[in-house]
C-alpha cells in the first residue's frame, strides 16, 4: 500500500467513514431518528433531468477517475497529464501491493480507454492503475488488490474494461463492488465480448456497458433487458494506441470509457449524486429515454 | 476419363479405347498426386567404422538384420519404404492414402525400430560383439507423390530434405521431428523442444522437437477437461434417460452416437460417464485402423481395463462352474492377446457367447456400460459380434454405446435398426453462439482479461462451423503462429483422410469444384469438366452421393455448396497446383467469352466480372509459385486489369479510398511494368492515399520503382504532395517545375506528365494567391486530361476550378454559372458535388443572395453526413465556408465561433500551417464583432505562432493591425500599415481581398484626416468589388465609407 493518509473521521462525509457503533436497543444498522437529530448531508436533487441538465457545460473538473487496466502511456499526444500512475506488484508470498510506476503501457489497451475518457471529460483527473500485468491479461489477485486500493483512494469513478471468468474471485469482487457502491465510488465495467459468465460487470452495484453499433460517440442507450445497463460506442472506435499511434478497435472495452467520461462530467456538475442517483441520471438522459417523453413503454 | 493415346472420351467401364484400340489404363502408368505426407529417415550411427571393423560378409549379415527390422516396423504401421540409401532407410506415410494419424504412425515406427534394434543388439553382442545405434528425423509436409505400378513410392518435396537433415542432427537413439509433425502428434507423443536448429541448405533456423515417448491412453482428440461441455445438454439428457431405462427395466439397450470427426462424440461420452453415480461398471475399448490382432483389440482393452485387470474379470466370472470356465478360457485368449490359447482356434460364435455370459455375470451386481469407440474402424467380425450380443442379450441391465463416424452407415446401412431399445444419436455442429462460447472458454485461459475484441476469435468461430476440435486446433495454431490463410495441419490431416476415402471420380469432382468456389453450379462444373476433357461418369449421381456423404449441401436444384469451409479450402489445396492453374484459366476464358457476349446466362451462370478477376488472379498466383522465375502473364491478365481499373475508378468516385487503392494496386500486378496504364494507376493510387494520408502517399511513391519514362510523372506527383505537406519552401518546387517544363517534350505521349505538371504549377500559384494564373494552369491541365480521355482527372480539375472561383478574377455571375454546370454534372456523385456547393455558397453570398448561400451550405452538410465523407477533411472546409458566409451576412459572432472551431480542429489534426489563415479570419471576425481586445489577442497569437505567414494571411493581419492602431489613436502608423497591406494585396489577384484592404485603408485614412487618400482608396475598393460582381461587398463598403468607423 502507499502512504496516503487514512480517512479523517471528522471531515469525511458519512459514506466514507468507518461503520459507526450500533445504537443500543435498536437492531443493528438502524438509527435513532426520533430522539437524535439527524446529521445533515448534501444532496444533489434530480429535477428535470435532461442531458443538458446532467452534463451540459461540464468537463469533468474536480472528478477523479481511476483506469484499472494495462497502464496508460503518459507521453501519448491524446493523453492529458496523469494525476498519478501506479501498478500492482506481486511480492514473494503471492500478495500484491500497489506502487507508483512510470506512465507506460505496453499493451495499448489502457491508453485507449484513458484517451476516450479524456475526449469526453477533458478536465477529469486521470490515474492509471495497472492491473493487467501480462499484456492484456492479468491475475485475479492483482485485480482485487488494484480495485481495493482504488476504492480506498476515494476515486469518484473507476473504469474497468476487463473481467474475470474465474468463479473463485466472484465473491471477493462482489464485496469490493458493494463497498465501492456504499463509498460513492462508481464502478463502470464493460461486459464480456463473448457470451460467457464473468465479473464484475454482471453485478447490480456496478454500471455495466456493452457496445452499440453506431459511429457516434455522444450517443448511448439504456438497455431495458439486463444484465447490461447501457450501450455506448464500441465498434470501430478510433482510439489512442501504443507508440503514440491511434488504432481502430472494437470491443465492449471501448464502450465503458464513454460512460465513464459521461459519469465524470455529470459528477463534476452534481458532485453529491450517489451511485444509485447517478445510474438514474444516466437512465433519464439516455438517448432512448430522454428523447422519448412519455415513452412507448410508459404505462404499458 | 480420356484416352491417354488419342484423347477420345472413354466409356465408363471401357478397358480399351473405342477409337484407337489402346488399353485405357496402361498397366505401367504411375499414379501421381499432390499430398501431405510424413517422411521418416533412419540411419545407423557410425556405420563407416563398422565397415572397417567387419568382414564384408559379416557386415552384410548385420545390415540385413537391421534393414529387415526397420522395414517390418515401417510396414506394420502402414508406411512404405521408399528407399535405402546406404544404411539409411527413408519411409513415407500417407503417400498412397492419407490417414489422419500418418505423423503418429511415423513416430511409432521410429520408436518400434529403436526397440527392435535394441532386441537385435542382444544377439549381435553375443555373435559379433557389436551394438547398433539408430538416429531418426521426421518431417511432414506437401510433396508430389508418385506410386509406380509395382507399388514403389517416389516423393519429391521439401519435407524429404528436412527429414534427412533432422536425422543427421539427431544424437544416437534420438528421434527429431519438425514443427508440423510436432503439432500433429503432440496429443499422443511426449515431446521436448530442442530450440532452433541451423539446417544445412535452409536459411532460417528451424524449430525442432525430440520425441520422449508415447503418452498412454490419449486419443487424437485432445483432452481439455477444464473446458465445460458446450451445447450438448440435450444429448447428455438423452444418454441419461437411456441409462435410466436400462436400470429400471433391467433390459439391454444399444445407443449409437454418430458424428463427424472432431464434433465431440468421445467428449460427450466421457462427460456422460463422469456424471454417472457410482455403481455402474464401465468397459471401454477403441477400434484401430491397423496393427496386429486388431479385430478383438477393443474387447481386449475392455477386459484389461476392468478395475483390477483381466485377473479380476476372471474372478468375477469364475464361480459359475463349467460355463464360466468356458467363457474364461475364451476371453482370456483375447485379453492375453492369444486367441488360440486353448489349442483350437476360437470361433466367433464362441466369443460372442462368452461376451454375453460375461455381461450377464457382471451386471448381476450393477448395470454395465460397454463403450465401443471408433466403431467405423471395426472389422466386420467385430461389428457382427456387437450386433449378435445386443440381439441375444435379454433381461440384463447393459448399455452398449457405439461411438462412430457416420461412415458406419456406409458399411452397415441398417445398423441398430430392428433392435429393441435401440437409439441413434447424431451430433450436430455447434451453433454460432455455442461456438463463440467455446472459443471464449478456450481463448481466455488467463484469470483476468481486457475486453478488446480479438479478430482471431471471430475468424475461428466463422471458419470452424461448429466443430469443437477444429476450434481448439485453430486457436492452438494461431496462438503459435498468428492467423494465417492455410488450414492447420491437424485439421488438414483429418480432412484429407476423409477425402481419401472417396472414389477417384468423387475426389476429382470435388477438387475441380473447389476451384470454382465454395458454392458452385452443377452445370458450371460439368461444363468445366468437359472443357478440361475430364470425363467423370454420371456427375449428377456423384454429386448426389457427395451430398449424402455430407461433403456438399444442395443449395438449390442445380447449385451446391461445400458443407465445411475448411473442407473446401482443403480440397483446393490437395489438388496439384498445375491443375488448379489450368482450371482457373479455363474458367476465366469461359467467363471472358460470356462477358464479351454481354454477360449472358449460359452454363457458367450469371456473370460478375469480379469472378473472372478472381480466377485470373488465382492462376497468376499459382503460376508464380510454380515458375517463380517467369514474369509472363496469361493472355487474360490485361483484360482482367481493365476490369479492376474500372471497379477501382468507380470506388474512387464513390470516395471509397482504401477500397479503390486496393483494387488499383491489384490491377498494377496484372499488367507488365512497361504498360502505359502503370503510370495512370500509380497516380490514382497516390490520389487515394493522399486524400487520407499525404505522408503515406509520398512514402508509397518513393518505394515505387517505375520504368524510367514514367519516372518524371512520379517526380511531379511527389512534388505536388510535398508542396501540400509543406516539406520544403514553395520556391524549391517551383524550380523543379521549371526544370521539368524545360526537359519535357510537348508530345501526346507526355500528356499525362503535362497534365500533372500544370497541376503542380496551379498549386504553386495558389500558394502565392495568384488565382488567375492558377485557373489558367487548371484549364491547361484540363485540356490534357480531355485528350487522355481520363474522366477521373477531368472531374478532379473541374472541381479544382470551381473551388477557386470565389477567389479568382472570374466574376460572381460566371462563377455561379460554372457551379451550376458542375452541380448538374456531379448530381449523381455527391462526393464531388460537395466541393462544388461550397464555392457556390460563397459566390451567392458575395452576390447578395444570402438565402441561396445558406441553402447551398445546408445541402453540402447533408450530403457530407449522408455519405460519411471523411470528417477531418470536410468538417474544416464546411466550418470555414460557413463562417465566411456568416461574416458576409454580418453575423460576426457566429463567424468568430466558426473560425475558432475550424482552427482548433486543424490544430487537433496536427496541421498548424493550415490553421494560420483561420486565426487571421478569427481575429478579423472578433474585431468586426466589436471585440477589439479579443481580436488583438488572436492577432498576437498568430504573430507568435507563425513566423512567415502566406500572403493572404499577411494582408488580412496587417489590415487588422492598421484598424487596431487607428483605434488606439496611432493614426499615422495605421495609415502606413493599411497602405502596406493594400500594396501587398496587389501581388495577389483576389479581387475581394484587394477590395477589403483598400477599404480598410480608406477608413483609417479618413480617421487620420487624409480625405484624398481615403477617397482614392475607397474608389479602388469599390472598383475591385465591382469587377468581381460582389454586390454585397459594394453595399457594405458604401455604408462603411459614409458612416463613422466603429
Amino acid at each position: 500500500m502507499t502512504e496516503d493518509s487514512p480517512l479523517n473521521a471528522d471531515s469525511d462525509p458519512p459514506w466514507r467513514r468507518p461503520p459507526r457503533d450500533h445504537f443500543a436497543g435498536l437492531p443493528a444498522w438502524g438509527a435513532l431518528t426520533e430522539s437524535l437529530r439527524q446529521e445533515s448531508f448534501g444532496v444533489s436533487r434530480l429535477e428535470r433531468v435532461s442531458a443538458e441538465w446532467a452534463w451540459g457545460g461540464a468537463d469533468g473538473t474536480g472528478v477523479r477517475v481511476a483506469i484499472l487496466d494495462s497502464g496508460v502511456d503518459g507521453s501519448h499526444p491524446m493523453i492529458p497529464r496523469l494525476e498519478r500512475s501506479v501498478g500492482v506488484v506481486a511480492s514473494e508470498g503471492g500478495q500484491f501491493s500497489v506502487e507508483d510506476c512510470e506512465p507506460v503501457d505496453t499493451a495499448g489497451h489502457g491508453t485507449a480507454c484513458a484517451g476516450l475518457i479524456s475526449s469526453i471529460a477533458p478536465a477529469a483527473a486521470l490515474t492509471s492503475v495497472r492491473v493487467l500485468t501480462n499484456g492484456r491479461n492479468g491475475t485475479g489477485a492483482g485485480l482485487l488488490a488494484g480495485l481495493e486500493w482504488a476504492i480506498d483512494q476515494n476515486f469518484d469513478v473507476i473504469n474497468l474494461s476487463l473481467s474475470t471468468g474465474k468463479p473463485q474471485f466472484c465473491l471477493a469482487l462482489h464485496d469490493l463492488a458493494d463497498r465501492a457502491y456504499f463509498r460513492r465510488c462508481v464502478l463502470v465495467a464493460s461486459a464480456h465480448n463473448m457470451p460467457v459468465p464473468s465479473y464484475p460487470w454482471r453485478f447490480a452495484s456496478v454500471i455495466s456497458v456493452a457496445s452499440h453499433d453506431e459511429e457516434d460517440s455522444s450517443v448511448y442507450y439504456y438497455n431495458p433487458a439486463p444484465p447490461v445497463d447501457f450501450f455506448a460506442r464500441g465498434m470501430r472506435v478510433e482510439v489512442a494506441w501504443r507508440g503514440g499511434k491511434t488504432s481502430r478497435s472494437t470491443g465492449n472495452s471501448f464502450a465503458a470509457p464513454h460512460i465513464t467520461g459521461i459519469c465524470a462530467r455529470i459528477l463534476s456538475k452534481h458532485p453529491l449524486l450517489t451511485p444509485f442517483q447517478l445510474k438514474s441520471v444516466l437512465y433519464l438522459a439516455a438517448s432512448n429515454v430522454a428523447q422519448r417523453p412519455g415513452g412507448d413503454y410508459d404505462g404499458q | 476419363m480420356n484416352c491417354a493415346h488419342c484423347d477420345a472420351v472413354l466409356a465408363a467401364d471401357a478397358r480399351f479405347c473405342s477409337r484407337c484400340g489402346n488399353p485405357t489404363i496402361s498397366p505401367g502408368a504411375p499414379r501421381e498426386s499432390r499430398r501431405t505426407v510424413t517422411i521418416l529417415f533412419m540411419d545407423l550411427v557410425e556405420s563407416t567404422a563398422l565397415g572397417a571393423r567387419f568382414d564384408p560378409e559379416a557386415m552384410r549379415q548385420i545390415l540385413d538384420r537391421y534393414r529387415w527390422a526397420a522395414r517390418s516396423c515401417v510396414e506394420a504401421h502402414g508406411g512404405a519404404t521408399e528407399k535405402f540409401i546406404g544404411d539409411a532407410v527413408m519411409a513415407v506415410f500417407g503417400a498412397e492414402v492419407s490417414h489422419e494419424d500418418d505423423a503418429l504412425r511415423a513416430v511409432r515406427t521410429a520408436l518400434d525400430t529403436l526397440a527392435k534394434v535394441s532386441e537385435l543388439n542382444v544377439d549381435l553382442m553375443s555373435s559379433h560383439r557389436v551394438a547398433l545405434e539408430v538416429r531418426s528425423g521426421i518431417c511432414s509436409g506437401e510433396v508430389m507423390a508418385t506410386i509406380n505400378p509395382g507399388g514403389d513410392v517416389w516423393t519429391v518435396g521439401g519435407p524429404n530434405n528436412i527429414a534427412a537433415r533432422l536425422q543427421t542432427l539427431a544424437k544416437p537413439g534420438q528421434i527429431l521431428v519438425d514443427q508440423v509433425t510436432a503439432s500433429l502428434v503432440k496429443a499422443s507423443v511426449a515431446l521436448e523442444p530442442t530450440g532452433l536448429l541451423q539446417v544445412k541448405g535452409i536459411p532460417e533456423p528451424l524449430p525442432a522437437w525430440r520425441v520422449v515417448g508415447l503418452k498412454l491412453g490419449q486419443d487424437l482428440i485432445t483432452d481439455s477437461p477444464a473446458v465445460p461441455l458446450i451445447g450438448r445438454d440435450d444429448d447428455l439428457d438423452g444418454l441419461h434417460s437411456a441409462y435410466q431405462r436400462v436400470q429400471r427395466r433391467n433390459r439391454p439397450s444399444l445407443v449409437t452416437v454418430l458424428g463427424d470427426p472432431g464434433i465431440g462424440k468421445s467428449r460427450l461420452i466421457r462427460d456422460f460417464v463422469a456424471s454417472l453415480l457410482p455403481g455402474a461398471t464401465v468397459l471401454t475399448g477403441r477400434c484401430s485402423a491397423y496393427g496386429r490382432g486388431i479385430t478383438y483389440k477393443p474387447l481386449a482393452e475392455m477386459l484389461n481395463g476392468y478395475g483390477g485387470g483381466w485377473a479380476s474379470v476372471a474372478t468375477a466370472i469364475e464361480p459359475g462352474g463349467a460355463e464360466a470356465r468356458r467363457a474364461t478360457d475364451c476371453l482370456s485368449g483375447i485379453a492375453l492377446d492369444n486367441p488360440d490359447l486353448a489349442g483350437e482356434p476360437t470361433g466367433i460364435e464362441e466369443i460372442s457367447w462368452s461376451v454375453r455370459y460375461l455381461l450377464g455375470q457382471l451386471s448381476r451386481t450393477s448395470p454395465v456400460i460397454m463403450i465401443w469407440e471408433d466403431l467405423h474402424l471395426a472389422e466386420p467380425t467385430l461389428l457382427d459380434m456387437v450386433d449378435d450380443v445386443i440381439s441375444w442379450l435379454t433381461d440384463v441391465p447393459v448399455m452398449l454405446i457405439c461411438v462412430s463416424r457416420s461412415d458406419l452407415l456406409e458399411t452397415r446401412p441398417t445398423w441398430g435398426r430392428g433392435q429393441f431399445s435401440s437409439w441413434t444419436l447424431e451430433l450436430s455442429p455447434l451453433s454460432l453462439a455455442q461456438c463463440a462460447e467455446l472459443v471464449a472458454e478456450l481463448a481466455v485461459r488467463e484469470e483476468v482479461t481486457a475486453h478488446q475484441q480479438e479478430a482471431i476469435c471471430e475468424r475461428v468461430v466463422a471458419d470452424c462451423e461448429g466443430n469443437p476440435l477444429f476450434v481448439e486446433q485453430m486457436l492452438d495454431l494461431f496462438a503459435e503462429t498468428g492467423p494465417g490463410r492455410r488450414v492447420p495441419a491437424t485439421i488438414s490431416a483429418v480432412l484429407t483422410a476423409r477425402l481419401d476415402q472417396l472414389s477417384v471420380d468423387e475426389r476429382r469432382l470435388l477438387e475441380v469444384a473447389s476451384v470454382i468456389g465454395r458454392e458452385f453450379c452443377g452445370t458450371t462444373l460439368t461444363a468445366l469438366l468437359t472443357a478440361d476433357r475430364v470425363s467423370v461418369r454420371q456427375a449428377e449421381e456423384i454429386l448426389a452421393q457427395l451430398v449424402r456423404r455430407r461433403f456438399l449441401v444442395r443449395v438449390s436444384s442445380d447449385s451446391f455448396r461445400f458443407e465445411q469451409l475448411l473442407m473446401h479450402e482443403n480440397a483446393y489445396q490437395c489438388s496439384p497446383k498445375a491443375t488448379r492453374e489450368r482450371l482457373h484459366l479455363l474458367l476465366a476464358a469461359q467467363l471472358a467469352r460470356l462477358l464479351g457476349d454481354g454477360g449472358g446466362d449460359g452454363d457458367f451462370g450469371v456473370q460478375d466480372p469480379m469472378v473472372l478477376v478472381h480466377h485470373v488472379e488465382g492462376a497468376i498466383f499459382l503460376r508464380r509459385e510454380l515458375r517463380p522465375g517467369s514474369a509472363d502473364l496469361p493472355e487474360l491478365a490485361s483484360q482482367t486489369a481493365a476490369i479492376l481499373i474500372s471497379e477501382g475508378t468507380k470506388a474512387l468516385h464513390r470516395r471509397d479510398l482504401p477500397g479503390a487503392a486496393a483494387l488499383l494496386d491489384r490491377a498494377r500486378r496484372l499488367i507488365s511494368a512497361d504498360d502505359e496504364r502503370q503510370i495512370q494507376l500509380m497516380l490514382y493510387i497516390s490520389d487515394c492515399l493522399s486524400m487520407r494520408e499525404p505522408a503515406q502517399a509520398i512514402e508509397a511513391l518513393l518505394a515505387d520503382d517505375p520504368e524510367p519514362r514514367f519516372d518524371i510523372v512520379a517526380r511531379i506527383q511527389r512534388s505536388l504532395l510535398e508542396l501540400r505537406m509543406g516539406t520544403a519552401p514553395p520556391e524549391a518546387f517551383a524550380r523543379i517545375a521549371d526544370q521539368i517544363e524545360c526537359d519535357l517534350a510537348d508530345t501526346a505521349e507526355n500528356d499525362r506528365a503535362w497534365c500533372r505538371l500544370y497541376q503542380l504549377k496551379a498549386h504553386l500559384n495558389l500558394v502565392a494567391d495568384r488565382y488567375a494564373t492558377a485557373q489558367a494552369n487548371f484549364q491547361l491541365a484540363l485540356e490534357r486530361a480531355r485528350r487522355l480521355r481520363d474522366g477521373h482527372e477531368e472531374d478532379r480539375l473541374l472541381v479544382g476550378i470551381c473551388e477557386i472561383a470565389p477567389y479568382s478574377p472570374i466574376d460572381v455571375a460566371s462563377g455561379l454559372r460554372l457551379c451550376a454546370e458542375m452541380s448538374e454534372r456531379f448530381s449523381t456523385n455527391r462526393a464531388l458535388l460537395v466541393p462544388v456547393l461550397l464555392p457556390k455558397a460563397v459566390l451567392s453570398a458575395l452576390g447578395d443572395d444570402l438565402a441561396g448561400a445558406r441553402a447551398a451550405l445546408s445541402e453540402a452538410v447533408a450530403h457530407t453526413s449522408d455519405l460519411h465523407l471523411p470528417a477531418d477533411l470536410y468538417d474544416v472546409l464546411i466550418m470555414g465556408i460557413t463562417a465566411l458566409v456568416d461574416s458576409l451576412a454580418g453575423e460576426y459572432r457566429l463567424a468568430a465561433a466558426g473560425y475558432r472551431r475550424a482552427r482548433d480542429l486543424l490544430l487537433e489534426l496536427g496541421r498548424a500551417p493550415q490553421a494560420a489563415p483561420y486565426t487571421a479570419y478569427l481575429a478579423r471576425a472578433l474585431f468586426d464583432q466589436g471585440a477589439p481586445e479579443a481580436a488583438e489577442r488572436a492577432l498576437r497569437q498568430l504573430r507568435s505562432e507563425t513566423r512567415k505567414p502566406d500572403p493572404r494571411t499577411e494582408v488580412i493581419a496587417t489590415s487588422l493591425e492598421a484598424r487596431l492602431a487607428a483605434r488606439a489613436g496611432r493614426l499615422k502608423h495605421a495609415v502606413e500599415l493599411a497602405a502596406g497591406s493594400a500594396a501587398l494585396s496587389e501581388q495577389a489577384d483576389d479581387l475581394c481581398l484587394q477590395g477589403n484592404s483598400y477599404l480598410d485603408l480608406a477608413i483609417v485614412a479618413k480617421q487620420a484626416g487624409q480625405p484624398e487618400t481615403a477617397r482614392q482608396a475607397g474608389a479602388t475598393a469599390i472598383d475591385r468589388y465591382r469587377a468581381k460582381g460582389a454586390t454585397r461587398l459594394i453595399a457594405a463598403a458604401g455604408r462603411a465609407l459614409d458612416g463613422n468607423d466603429r
